[in-house]
């Protein structure tokens, strides 16, 4: 069973298989192309409808279905596409033969859409470097697999590449010479390929040039497994991007008012406004999940068949969305990086202490750090080392941030005194903006007889936002002196080679721990 | 280059003086003009004439009518312009010279 189409040539209608009629419309386009420097093209090509009408009227019986086989045999009689070139084209005209033996060997990039499982990019890019079509499919999976770069490449390649329409297009695309001998054997092709398309999906995958069976069926097995592992990407992607979003994941290092959070209370850490915050999820949301189904969409694509037109559909509706999501990402990280742009500083001298050796006594204690403020300013400087118990990158509490991790700057006293200075450091829009929030940061300190004792970290208001707060504890040393902490000399470096290892710079972490860097 | 390639070559520089000599003789519509040149033996494939009728045609040389047809599409009717004749005057004298040094060449032999 075969589909029928009506047409009319010159005012004459014609019932004609499907595959005649591609065939009967492929030769006239091409004739059109090969006589597009001719003069008087349009009456030509008038010319030779008419002669086309006339030799199938001969034949015909009424209402006969045309077939195929007519069509090549009116061919045969008029002549290929390149016949009419070679004699039609007057040799009086230098310029057109030039153009013409400029257009022969010459090979072009286009894509091959006639045996193509996409858009015809890795089909196009085979042709033009004479390779092996399946491997250039298991490229651009493995680019794909390795960097992420396989899929926006082959959709740039999609959208700036022409496809090949014409036979010497398609001819041009593997860079065989426009002649008569080429034309003819692309003409049949076309006819053979037009045979094929009826048959089963395996067929599209068959590779063009020459390999050994054995490996064709290697290829298309790594092909298939592909699909399967983009099918399965696709699938957990989209599962940890709904699990990131909207579940609270117990191993995110954080905590609010004591419960693990999740990603989303964390932004509210970070982002200004809650508007902000929606645009990040929609932006981050349109992206990863239309990517997660664009993975699932072409690994089914690689495992079976789909129809073209759907399938093309949904690509362009997920990377129109993909698209949007990386738009709305790039505003909103603008947006952010802008509320990071200038560093506020602050700095106080805490005091001076005498003595021969200075004791750094480091608390713990997160949740002093961002208990109540009454309570804040009870704090009496009891200091005992205590692992705390909610140990976190992040630990919100009572409308505080709290930051884990001091660093320590020494220097060289001028006189026979420790200075003990404090510097706090935060980002903002603004200079006036970044040093309010440097202002906000509480970081306990208390010089006294037993020596420095400090938190091993600071808090600041959740309204502040997360802009890189710091804290930096300087310390002028006199000379001779040293800086202790747990019964241990931890400046100046007590190695053999004093002078080759000084460590002016230190870092206390959250858990209390010392190091020198 | 094979003995066919030469034969097609030589038909192809004569197809546009035949054409004007069966033109010269009565007007024609095209199929009419590619049944003589079939019998003639003188025709690679029929798409070349077209080309051929429609440039001699801006050259002035040709002119046509069309003639509705009971059989099939509408006929377009060649003749020769008074140019045209002049020019397949000249054609015929250069020819009839060509062959008779054609000739002579290769009888000598």
């Amino acid at each position: 069973m075969n589909k029928t189409i009506s047409i009319h040539i010159q005012g004459f209608a014609f019932l004609l298989e499907e595959q005649a009629y591609e065939l009967l419309h492929k030769y006239l386009n091409d004739l059109a192309t090969v006589l597009k420097h001719e003069l008087g093209k349009e009456e030509i090509l008038q010319d030779i409808e008419l002669r086309i009408v006339e030799l199938l009227q001969q034949k015909l019986v009424k209402d006969m279905v045309i077939q195929q086989d007519q069509i090549q045999r009116i061919i045969q009689l008029l002549g290929t596409p390149e016949d009419f070139g070679a004699e039609g084209v007057s040799s009086e005209d230098p310029k057109v033969e030039k153009m013409q033996a400029a257009s022969t060997a010459q090979k072009r990039f286009f894509r091959d859409t006639d045996s193509a499982i996409l858009g015809g990019v890795a089909s196009g890019v085979a042709a033009y470097f004479n390779l092996d079509v399946v491997l250039v499919r298991v490229g651009f999976v493995l680019f794909t697999m390795a960097f992420g770069s396989g899929i926006p490449l082959y959709l740039l390649l999609w959208i700036v590449t022409p496809r090949a329409k014409t036979a010497s297009d398609k001819l041009q695309m593997k860079g065989v010479p426009v002649n008569v001998e080429s034309i003819k054997s692309e003409f049949k092709e076309t006819a053979e390929r037009l045979e094929k398309k009826t048959k089963k999906w395996s067929d599209h995958l068959r590779p063009d040039a020459a390999l050994s069976k054995s490996t064709k069926r290697f290829l298309n097995f790594i092909l298939k497994t592909m699909g399967a592992v983009f099918v399965f990407w696709g699938f957990s992607s989209l599962i940890s991007v709904l699990f990131f979003l909207f579940i609270d994941p117990h191993w995110i290092p954080a905590q609010i008012n004591g419960e693990f959070t999740s990603l989303g209370e964390l932004g509210k850490l970070f982002f200004e406004t809650t508007q902000i915050l929606d645009f990040l999820y929609l932006g981050s949301g349109l992206l990863t999940i239309s990517i997660a189904l664009l993975s699932i969409a072409i690994g089914i694509r690689l495992l079976m068949q789909l129809n073209r037109g759907w399938f093309r559909a949904i690509l362009a509706f997920l990377s129109a969305s993909a698209i949007i999501g990386v738009i709305i990402l790039t505003i909103v990280t603008i947006s952010t990086i802008k509320s990071f742009a200038v560093d506020g500083s602050l700095s106080a001298e805490v005091g001076t202490y005498h003595g021969d050796s200075l004791q750094l006594n480091i608390d713990t204690d997160v949740q002093s750090l961002t208990s109540k403020p009454n309570r804040l300013q009870k704090y009496s400087g009891n200091f005992k080392p205590i692992q705390s118990p909610n140990q976190g990158l992040l630990f919100v509490e009572n409308g505080r941030i709290y930051n884990g991790g001091i660093a320590i700057e020494y220097t060289t006293s001028d006189d026979s005194l420790y200075h003990i200075g404090v510097e706090k450091k935060a980002n903002g829009s603004s200079y006036v903006k970044a040093n309010r929030r440097a202002s906000h940061i509480y970081f306990p300190l208390h010089l006294n007889a037993k020596g420095l004792n400090f938190s091993s970290g600071f808090s600041f208001p959740i309204k502040d936002r997360y802009r890189d707060q710091e804290v930096v504890l300087k310390i002028a040393v006199p000379k001779g002196r040293v800086v202790v902490h747990k019964n241990r000399i931890v400046y100046p470096y007590a190695s053999q080679d004093i002078s080759d290892q000084m460590h002016d710079h230190a870092f206390v972490y959250s858990n209390g721990n010392y190091s020198a860097w | 280059m094979n003995i066919e390639n030469t034969q097609s070559q030589m038909r192809k520089g004569l197809l546009e003086y035949c054409i004007l000599g069966i033109l010269n003789a009565q007007e024609a519509y095209p199929s009419e003009i590619l049944d003589k040149l079939r019998e003639a033996q003188l025709l690679v494939v029929e798409g070349t004439v077209y080309p051929l009728l429609t440039r001699l045609k801006n050259m002035e040389l040709l002119s046509y009518r069309w003639e509705e047809s009971s059989a099939g599409p509408p006929r377009k009717y060649y003749s020769l312009t008074a140019k045209g004749h002049k020019f397949y005057a000249d054609l015929a004298t250069t020819w009839n010279e060509l062959q008779q040094a054609v000739n002579s060449l290769t009888q000598k032999k």
